[in-house]
């Protein structure tokens, strides 16, 4: 049996009933819940994104992008910047919007 | 195949294949959805960037965004309430807007979330990986 080390955090009170409401759905722990619902969303998030890519597609990437960034530094700046900003976790999936459920919890 | 193309938000980080698109513009349309502008601005203002960034990206791949019609919101209602079991209108309410763009202009579908748009069968659904490999094969 796996033994973790246990700590808190602090949620609303209707994120909390919900959690519970699940964990007692499935007949499992809250933390549980949560980690199952993490997988899925990151599941979501990294969807075919590390697909198998052929070494012909790879090369005329590849040389598609030494061609245009070699003509246009500004266009390389900013995929450098980009790129910067996916390798710390700010990847373009995190603002795909869910606007049924950001609206019903913004309202 | 339709020379027109959607390309979703998630492909915006693929930068390698932008430059590709980049040095094809002339051999295809690209659009993008408001909804992915948005979801793309965003993210060039949270790494950074500015929005004028995106503008600047969208001009070297000649990118049109064209507004969503009253048809286009009318098709997202009725594919939404076919697919509601599977892909509710909650959680994907911005696939749907897309989805219905892009089959009104009858253009592929460019992204990473293949699954989003499985309810879309007029265009074609692909990958950045597998519309290039139709061009180098």
């Amino acid at each position: 049996m796996i033994s973790y080390s246990m700590s808190t955090i602090t949620v609303p009170d209707e994120l909390r009933r919900r959690v519970k409401r699940l964990a007692s759905l499935l007949d499992v722990p809250q933390h549980k819940v949560l980690e199952m619902l993490l997988d899925l969303f990151e599941r979501d998030l990294i969807e075919e994104s590390t697909p198998e890519v052929s070494p012909k597609v790879r090369e005329e990437l590849a040389r598609a992008r030494a061609l245009v960034e070699s003509e246009d530094p500004g266009w390389a700046e900013r995929s450098r910047r980009l790129e910067e900003a996916v390798a710390s976790g700010l990847s373009p999936a995190l603002f795909r919007g869910r606007w049924g459920v950001e609206l019903k919890d913004n309202a | 195949m339709s020379s027109r193309i959607m390309l979703d938000s998630t492909v915006f980080k693929e930068r390698s294949f932008l430059a590709w698109l980049r040095l094809n513009s002339d051999r295809f349309s690209v659009y993008i959805s408001p909804v992915v502008y948005a979801e793309t601005a965003l993210w060039y203002i949270y790494s950074g960037l500015g929005a004028e960034d995106l503008e600047e990206d969208l001009k070297a791949l000649k990118a049109e965004v064209p507004p969503i019609s009253r048809e286009a919101a009318r098709l997202a209602a009725e594919t939404a309430y076919a697919n509601r079991r599977r892909l509710p209108f909650r959680h994907h309410a911005r696939d749907y807007i897309i989805g219905a763009q892009a089959v009104l202009l009858r253009a592929n579908i460019i992204t990473h979330n293949r699954g989003h748009f499985e309810w879309v069968k007029e265009v074609r659904v692909m990958t950045p990986w597998e519309f290039v490999d139709m061009f180098v094969s």
